[in-house]
């Protein structure tokens, strides 16, 4: 016979720890997050067990088998459409009278479930006690309970799934698939006698003297949820996230530098010694050594201490009561209050948090998110305004990194408010409605695991962007310098381009060169500062810069002014969104119709502020 | 009818109990499947910087709602 591979999915409510077994189960790096939508598509892994092989699926969170939300119906349909052999539900102790509620809509229509009753540490700290054996006599199925993030029980687990794949072959006739043929109006009357049943359930099984409103939790929250301190102590933290970032990244950059500069030196006199021709020394060294460099050096370190701090709060729990504390400015704004979620996913990266706005179940308000995520400055280009503004703004001294955090802080808020304003105006406009809900379960605070934090972060994010700087950076520091260096008629073909958008820029507070190396850095945010350096060394032979001071001066030399700078920082934060991001907003939306209009509304929000801002300066500086 | 008081109106940490929630209101399936059904207490536990929304604490689990979606849940005074 036939190898067989069973597949079994897991599903359960949102934030129970489902991409925590499975990560245990496979060994992948599934993105876990403490709040309810951190995993939005499927993802595929398997493991083996006695020698049988698992496909395993981990689906996002659900609250019921009756989808609300895009992210949900990606679960419910694939439960419809795949028919796992077997399905494990993921239930949270620590609240398993509501998690009841899916545990038996699940169990009345699938075959072969099995639960896992994960968290279980949480629940005996908390005093809560589950029967399983009784659970797994009352709901007629195999009860595991597990602590996942400690691997404890998922060697139990794994055998308990292998045990009901034998019980496949055993009943092989009775597989008519009653999932999902009951009616939309029975629906809700089945719904209430499924929950006076999870009730008794409940009672009869887990015993507890906890008390809900009394934990540690209610007294964290009452000071970060409240009046006084909610909203200062928020951005007290993103200050401090943002200050280690930039001082932290001041150390490894120059190091960076100061190791490039050495090897650019020893790779040019290499070219030399074997003679290589001109051409092929600029494209090489002028052109793509440099970009990557750059990238490297100034890019790379910021982003690689961001995203660990950034997955440090995410992990602890606060990314929703960021979402909680904000929501009245978006309710005014008439949008969905699981918008600021999405706007914490863009700081890290703009497709990623288009990619998260399927947590969002009414279609106009996630709309309204996906066009304006881009407004938010994510990872990619805070290095540029870190660069920028460290120059310009924040001069040298002990508080040059204070002052430079000041200044990101500052346009993360000026951000924020530019999505709020696009927002109403979408809202009363083009997607024209009312507010719809704001429905969000505050987590759990949790002990962020620091190892896991660091590793991933070096995987995901510094691998991931050397990755990208290797695949788009280098070809287009190579396609750069041959622009600059085919003349025709005198002029470099570059020069042609930054000339023609000259005379514009310059009303926006810019030149010809900033705006042309937006437009070409369209593929990825993290290359226009290098791009815009490499077209002022006109002349390939100036020396390299090792630190700011270098850049500053060739700047200067450039023209710039604090107005130039100004003005790049308010265009970086609003300007047309990266390919990656449109082409994310094009799968999401099903077609070119809304990456359109994002482009379109971006482009000319950022217009409309460099003008208005170089004006304004004009006048009073 | 004084006894119709809706959710929204519950001072902090006051414990009470849900009578219904309105049928025409649009979020009604998705609240019933969070549990919130006749006879279960709850209670507000945390309001906003902002004033609103408010968290409310139900089947331990903490779910903020905004206040035009507590308008739409009756309920009455948790009898001692
Ligand atoms: N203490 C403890 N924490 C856990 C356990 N399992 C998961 N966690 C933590 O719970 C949080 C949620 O885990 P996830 O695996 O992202 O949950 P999920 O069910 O995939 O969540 P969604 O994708 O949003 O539906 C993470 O912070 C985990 O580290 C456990 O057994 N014990
Ligand atoms: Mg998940």
């Amino acid at each position: 016979m036939d190898k067989k591979i069973f597949t079994v999915a897991l599903v359960g409510n949102p934030n129970t720890g489902k991409s925590t077994v499975f990560n245990a189960l496979t060994g992948l790096k599934q993105h876990t997050g403490n709040w309810t939508g951190k995993t939005v598509g499927n993802a595929i892994g398997n493991f083996k067990y006695k020698d049988t092989a698992f496909d395993i699926v981990d689906l996002p969170g659900i609250y019921s088998i009756n989808p609300t939300s895009p992210d949900e119906k990606e679960a419910t349909d694939y439960l419809k459409e795949n028919k796992p052999d077997v399905v494990v539900i993921v239930a949270d102790a620590t609240c398993l009278e509501r998690n009841l509620i899916l545990i038996l809509q699940i169990t009345e229509l699938c075959h072969n479930v099995v639960l896992c009753v994960n968290l279980i540490d949480e629940a005996k700290r908390k005093n809560i006690y589950i029967d399983t054996k009784k659970l797994s006599y009352e709901l007629g199925i195999d009860v595991i309970s597990t602590n996942a993030r400690n691997k404890k029980g998922l060697e139990k687990l794994k055998e308990t799934i292998y045990k009901n794949t034998v019980k496949i072959f055993t009943k092989i006739n009775s597989s008519e698939n009653k999932i999902f043929k009951n009616k939309k109006d029975n629906y809700e009357k089945n719904l209430n006698s499924t929950i006076s049943n999870a009730e008794k359930i409940y009672r009869l099984s887990v015993k507890t003297d906890c008390c809900y409103t009394c934990g540690i939790d209610r007294k964290i929250d009452n000071i970060v949820l409240s009046r006084k301190a909610g909203i200062p102590l928020m951005l007290l933290m993103l200050s401090i996230i943002l200050w280690i970032t930039i001082f932290g990244a001041n150390y490894p950059s120059h190091a960076l530098s100061t190791f490039f500069t050495f090897a650019e030196k020893k790779l040019a006199d290499f070219f030399t010694y074997i003679n290589m021709p001109a051409f092929i020394h600029g494209i090489f060294v002028d052109g793509i050594f440099r970009t990557l460099a750059w990238i490297v050096a100034v890019m790379l370190p910021p982003m690689a201490i961001f995203f660990p701090l950034f997955t440090f709060f995410e992990d602890l729990g606060l990314l929703p009561r960021i979402a909680f504390n904000l929501d009245k400015f978006f309710k005014n704004a008439k949008t969905h209050g699981k918008q600021v979620l999405t706007m914490c996913m863009g700081l890290g990266c703009n497709a990623a948090g288009v990619t998260a706005c399927r947590i969002i179940d009414s279609p106009r308000e996630r709309l309204i998110a996906i066009i304006t995520n881009n407004f938010i400055p994510c990872n990619g280009r805070f290095p540029g305004i870190i660069a920028i503004s460290s120059i310009f703004i924040a001069g040298t001294g002990v508080l040059a990194s204070l002052k430079v955090s000041i200044v990101v802080l500052a346009s993360i808020i000026f951000a924020i408010f530019i999505t709020l304003i696009v927002s109403k105006i979408l809202s009363s406009t083009i997607l024209k409605g009312m507010p719809s809900s704001f429905i969000l379960e505050l987590p759990p605070y949790r002990k962020p695991e620091l190892k896991k934090i660091i590793v991933r972060s070096i995987f995901d994010r510094t691998l991931f962007v050397l990755g990208r700087a290797v695949a788009v950076a280098a070809p287009i520091g190579a396609v750069i310098w041959i622009l600059q260096n085919t003349f025709i008629g005198g002029n470099s073909v570059l020069s042609y381009l930054s000339d023609f958008l000259d005379p514009f820029a310059h009303i926006m507070g810019l030149d010809g060169v900033i705006l042309a190396a937006f437009i070409i850095g369209i593929p990825a945010n993290e290359i226009v500062i290098p791009l815009i350096i490499m077209f002022y060394l006109k002349n390939p032979s100036l020396v390299p810069f090792e630190d700011t001071k270098e850049l500053s001066e060739l700047l200067i030399a450039n023209n710039w002014t604090i107005k130039t700078a100004v003005c790049t920082i308010l265009f970086s934060l609003n300007h047309f969104p990266c390919s990656t991001t449109l082409l994310t907003i094009k799968k999401e939306t099903g077609g070119l119709k809304w990456p359109a209009i994002t482009f379109l509304i971006h482009t000319s929000v950022g217009i409309f502020i460099c003008i208005t801002a170089n004006l304004f300066m004009s006048i009073f500086i | 009818m004084d006894l119709l008081i809706t959710l929204d109106k519950v001072p902090l940490n006051v414990p009470v109990k849900i009578v219904s929630i309105k049928s025409e209101f649009s979020n009604k399936k998705r609240l019933t499947e969070l549990g919130f059904t006749e006879n279960c207490e709850i209670i507000p536990v945390h309001i906003s910087p902002l004033g609103d929304p408010t968290a409310y604490c139900i089947r331990g689990t903490i779910i903020a709602l905004r206040k035009e979606d507590a308008e739409n849940i009756i309920i009455m005074p948790k009898e001692v």
